[in-house]
């Protein structure tokens, strides 16, 4: 056997040219992907060659028809992290020859399907760890128990985030501080239950705690008392911890309500506000707590969650907060998994679900970051003073650049239009700062509204919004790779390959260049090394279309930017001449990744997850479900109705009987 | 042509002014100022404590300006470590420490996640972009563990970065890798906090003078009345819960384990608490944002509140401009210099201005002075380093590393320490270790003690 010194990559390719001979097919769409991976691994991973220990070869032998890898499988691991690596598109490395998108997705089928046995009929949910509310589900859902509407989110440490989105159960961990500000938030909002029903009139509380006193004031007969007291506190346990609640938590509720009512100056308000400090330091609060509807054998690997789950998976997804009256009703009596289409219905028609918009919208397409990025003002706008620049870049138009692609994904979504319109409808919404901004005429005053725009006006889709070409710049200039990558990763569904280690420098070749070089000059550099080449092609088109955009979203009008360059190739082929044509190409023929993008982001910000090897059929349910119209709407039905939403790892994943020591598995036999 | 930054710095002094008097109002030698707890004196027996800190500084530096002239006690600094000229005699600059695990190895690209995340670990965090993030305990929450207990907060984490990045981060990594320093655990980031009021309040109470000593004991009562209650919730829900979801809750009962503790000392010993309060309000200015937190910090150290710290200038990777030196570019996209002088200018400028807010935090260090007559500084190991060199190459070797102060008189300051080879960063933190009182057989990917810093 050939050994190479050092661990290098080896200079030729024999393993490639055996593994062809193998297997002698032309590359197209019917090649078998056990070819493809010889053709794209085999470099490195075939044939006594196993970087990193990765011999695929040896593990491919391991596998075939019917012979899928079992969890537990010495190989099961090897086959995850091939996947895995796969779809992140950290393999093969950038600088080795890549898979198509295509032939990247039938790998990831083959590895999924046939290597894994993933079975559409045999549904894995998967697991979503125990998973602590993140600062803004947190205040929203204090407000809405309590009525107490302070900003608490500010008086938290960020929360980390995981695929882009601060929902994600593995990485929002509950460190020291965090639970010292809990104890310390709750306090304070118990304080102001105190103060605030000290302040009521005979009777009656002020209308934002009734929530809190559904049962009214203590009764006048000593005897009612206890019963009273004890209806109060189970009612605030259960909407606190979302689902029904024991004896002993009530019984220990009473003992905190009973020690303060005890207190010098206490009172039966007070001890309901001693209550409410409790329940919010709880971890039956600060977590999503979940059980299955039924219990389940170590033999079925899913069970659907109960309704009360489900409720509370409902609401953090489309409300960021906790479920409302309805929802418990619905749960409580058995009817919520019946009425799911209508409660999705009524809950996206909710003022609520402005919130799902405002923080998926404001991950997925970062708008959250529109409005505190730097920029160097006077560079950008060519202005004398940094105050002038700040003027017409003013909080005011970054601030309705957020609103503009928040409203219209929120009016996409409720009108029931396809989720396409993002793309390339023909309206969006302004106000007269934004508008003037953008060169939009007759558009007055400082509300948003929906505007109509004339066939004239450079804009329309997302990619013409100022948050998007605000997010993907640089504080002095444009960053066409940027926004590229921003087309790819959140669009298109297909990242590219992180640049790879040791990039050489572009220097001496920059140095060859006229000193007022063309964007596209620049970045026709990277073509010029075909190390760069092979992902940058894929980027720079789709930046460079955007090129008549400045690096805060303004449209080029001098004479220079008429005879820029914006026409472009995607790696598939698509030809576009401007934004509007790049944006209709991937609106139409390039729709269904478009889809399985937004698929994909939906379904890990709803389940708190990354995706993973076994999630692909619920991927493809969502995508059967809005395969016929393709509306916005569509998709969070999908998500809802999918296997992952609906269920979760069943006994042997979850039960309480497994031992802490023992990790848990999928309950396979 | 006139700095616009000492503009910005002259009109916030009346802000920080605030705080300066807050030092003043705590100046009593430390053993004068703070009864001795047995808890926290038997190991020290009337010695000044040391005291550690970790500064991190983003993106790398500009090279051959921050490298000093020299070696040994005669050296000189290279123009951007200039501002730190008054404190010659109480810094080292070492040169020649690495972090082999943020090198890119078989992980591809992603070094502004690996410089974060290896800086005070060592250790190769594993590449995924949420599920299992995994890396290694860190060097400070190491000193926590061993000596935390004997202060009220074991340690303080702060940092500039008020938020996340929308998004995904760098290469796959998950944001945790960059945006914090502090590992409790292998997996487990200690988030920093940002806003110099909260942690202010957090350590020393809330309202004005006499109003936050009251305030800090009438948290604690409302903190032990519900402790039994959470601790038994707890409990209950533990039962029900499948391992990987136990571990979860596992990082809650951790926390209110410290909280509990922190009650018992608290019986033992009321706090010390300064009698000012800070500003209102959020800094406006980066350079004020960074020297409120700066004024915290040594606070903390000053109450003996704790003696360990971490506090990032920024995550690396951050791309925020600095128009106080009038740099307006964003900090990474100018990293990648090419080798252009106009990039490496003003990288030199943005090098130059976090070596000026380092000195601020130096000075506050040594105008504290402890019962033995020496500083706070003199007590005190404080590095200021990047986690990578050069920000164009990417580089996780001969990265830039001051370490201040003088733990006592037993690090040799006031030298450029010039290692013949290349040598773990680790071994740097194992020697730290060893000098705060909690010795280590190894740490990280270290190799053996660092000798060559120590009288």
């Amino acid at each position: 056997m050939a050994t190479f010194p050092g661990g290098f990559r080896r200079p030729f390719h024999w393993a490639v040219v055996v593994a062809l001979a193998l297997f002698p097919a032309a590359h197209g769409a019917d090649e078998p992907p056990r070819k493809l991976l010889a053709r794209f691994c085999g470099e490195c991973h075939f044939d006594a060659a196993d970087e990193g220990d990765v011999a695929i070869d040896k593990l491919l032998a391991a596998t075939g028809p019917g012979r899928s890898v079992k969890p537990g499988a010495p190989e099961h691991a090897a086959w995850v992290n091939l996947w895995k690596n796969l779809r992140a598109e950290t393999m093969p490395p950038a600088d080795e020859p890549q898979p198509s998108a295509g032939e990247r997705r039938r790998l990831l089928e083959f590895v999924s399907r046939e290597v894994l046995g993933v079975d559409p009929n045999r549904p894995d949910p998967g697991h979503v760890v125990l998973r602590r509310l993140n600062r803004i589900e947190y205040s929203n859902t204090v407000r809405d128990l309590t009525g107490i509407d302070e900003n608490l989110r500010d008086d938290l440490p960020a929360d980390d985030t995981g695929y882009g989105f601060d929902t994600i159960g593995e990485v929002l961990s509950v460190s020291p501080l965090l639970m010292e500000k809990y104890l310390e938030l709750a306090a304070r909002v118990g304080d102001r239950v105190t103060a605030d029903a000290a302040g009521r009139k005979g009777n009656d509380y002020p209308s934002n705690l009734r929530r809190l006193f559904p049962s009214g004031p203590q009764p006048e007969d000593p005897d009612a008392r206890p019963e009273h007291l004890r209806r109060t506190l189970r009612r605030l346990a259960e909407r606190a911890f979302r689902r029904p609640v024991d004896e002993a938590t009530v019984k220990r509720l009473v003992d905190v309500s009973e020690a303060a009512m005890a207190e010098p100056g206490g009172s039966f308000e007070g001890g309901i506000a001693a209550a409410v400090t409790a329940v919010l330091a709880s971890p039956r609060f600060l977590f999503r707590v979940e059980a299955e509807a039924a219990a389940t054998t170590p033999s079925e690997t899913a069970a659907p969650i109960d309704e009360f789950a489900l409720a509370s998976r409902l609401s953090y997804f489309l409300w960021s907060t906790m479920p409302d009256d309805d929802l418990f009703k619905l749960a409580a009596a058995g009817k919520l998994r019946a009425e799911l289409p209508g409660q999705v219905e009524r809950m996206l028609r909710d003022r609520r679900s402005d919130a799902f918009v405002r923080n998926f919208v404001g991950q997925w397409l970062q708008t959250r970051d529109v409005e505190a990025l730097p920029f160097d003002v006077r560079r950008v706008l060519g202005v004398k003073e940094r105050e002038q620049g700040e003027r017409i870049f003013s909080d005011e138009v970054r601030r309705a650049m957020r609103q503009e692609t928040e409203m219209l994904f929120g009016h996409v979504l409720r009108e029931g239009l396809p989720a396409t319109d993002l793309l390339v409808g023909r309206s969006t919404f302004l106000n007269e700062p934004l508008a003037r901004f953008y060169g939009v005429p007759d558009v007055k005053g400082k509300d948003m509204r929906l505007v109509s725009l004339g066939e004239d006006v450079p804009r329309g889709g997302l990619l013409t919004h100022g948050s998007m070409l605000v997010v993907t710049s640089n504080p002095t200039r444009t960053s066409p790779v940027k926004r590229g990558l921003f087309i790819l990763d959140n669009l298109l569904g297909t990242p590219a390959p992180p640049a790879p280690a040791g990039v050489p420098a572009l220097d001496e070749a920059a140095a060859t260049l006229p000193k007022e070089a063309t964007m596209r000059q620049l970045m026709e550099l990277h073509r010029r090394d075909a190390l760069c080449a092979s992902c940058h092609a894929r980027m720079d088109p789709l930046g460079l279309a955007l090129e008549r955009y400045n690096a805060v979203g303004q449209w080029r009008a001098d004479e220079a930017a008429g005879t820029l360059d914006t026409s472009g190739r995607l790696i598939t082929g698509e030809r576009f001449a401007d934004v509007r044509e790049l944006s209709a190409v991937i609106a139409g023929p390039r729709r269904r990744d478009f889809h399985r993008c937004l698929a994909e982001k939906l379904l890990t910000y709803a389940l708190g997850r990354g995706l993973e090897y076994f999630d692909g059929p619920a991927v493809d349910s969502i995508l059967e479900k809005v395969e016929q119209d393709g509306r916005l709407d569509a998709f969070v039905h999908g998500v809802v109705a999918s296997v992952p939403f609906q269920m979760r790892g069943g006994a042997a994943a979850a039960s309480p009987a497994t031992p802490a020591s023992q990790p848990a598995t999928k309950g396979k036999p | 042509m006139s700095r616009p930054h000492l503009g910005v710095a002259a009109a916030s002094v009346s802000r920080r002014g605030v705080l300066r008097g807050l030092g003043a109002a705590v100046t009593l030698p430390f053993l004068e100022s703070f009864r001795q707890s047995g808890q926290a004196w038997a190991a020290a027996a009337g010695a000044v404590p040391t005291r550690m800190a970790f500064l991190y500084i983003p993106n790398g530096v500009h090279v051959p300006r921050w490298r000093p002239e020299g070696e040994g006690r005669d050296f000189s600094f290279g123009p951007t470590l200039e501002p730190l000229a008054p404190f010659k005699d109480s810094v080292q600059l070492i040169t020649g420490l690495a972090h082999r695990n943020g090198t890119a190895g078989a992980d591809g690209a992603g070094d502004h996640a690996r410089a974060s995340a290896t800086f005070l670990t060592g250790a190769r965090p594993r590449k995924t972009a949420g599920a299992d993030i995994k890396v290694g305990i860190s060097v400070d929450q190491v000193a926590a563990n061993a000596i935390g207990r004997q202060t009220r907060f074991p340690s303080l984490e702060l940092s500039c970065d008020a938020a996340r990045k929308s998004g995904g981060c760098d290469s796959g990594y998950a944001c945790a890798y960059q945006f914090n320093i502090a590992w409790r655990s292998e997996q487990q980031p200690v988030s920093p906090e940002s806003s110099p009021r909260l942690v202010f309040e957090r350590l020393f109470g809330t309202g004005s003078g006499d109003e936050r000593a009251a305030s800090l004991a009438a948290r604690q009562h409302r903190q032990r009345s519900i402790l039994d209650f959470v601790a038994a919730e707890a409990k209950d829900m533990h039962r029900g819960l499948a391992a990987a979801d136990r571990r979860k809750l596992d990082e809650y009962l951790t926390g209110l384990r410290e909280i509990e503790h922190r009650i018992a000392q608290f019986d033992q010993e009321p706090p010390k608490v300064p009698d000012r309060q800070l500003p209102d309000g959020p800094p406006t200015a980066y350079s004020e944002h960074l020297r409120l937190l700066a004024d915290v910090l040594v606070l903390a150290f000053q109450t003996d509140s704790t003696r360990i710290g971490t506090f990032m200038f920024a995550h690396d990777g951050s791309n925020r401009s600095f128009p106080e030196v009038g740099v307006g570019d964003g900090h990474h996209s100018l990293s990648h210099h090419q080798g252009k002088e106009d990039a490496l200018e003003k990288i030199a400028k943005i090098d130059r201005f976090h070596a000026e807010q380092f000195a601020y935090f130096l000075g506050r260090m040594r105008e504290v002075k402890e019962a033995d007559g020496r500083s706070l500084l003199d007590h005190s190991m404080v590095v200021y380093a990047s986690g990578l060199s050069d920000g164009n190459r990417h580089n996780h070797d001969d990265l830039p590393v001051i370490l201040a102060g003088g733990a006592g008189g037993r690090l040799a300051a006031g030298r450029h320490v010039k290692l013949p080879g290349e040598q773990p960063m680790t071994n740097l933190y194992l020697t730290m270790l060893d000098l705060v009182g909690a010795p280590q057989q190894a740490f990280g990917d270290s190799t053996g003690l660092l000798d060559a810093v120590r009288a």
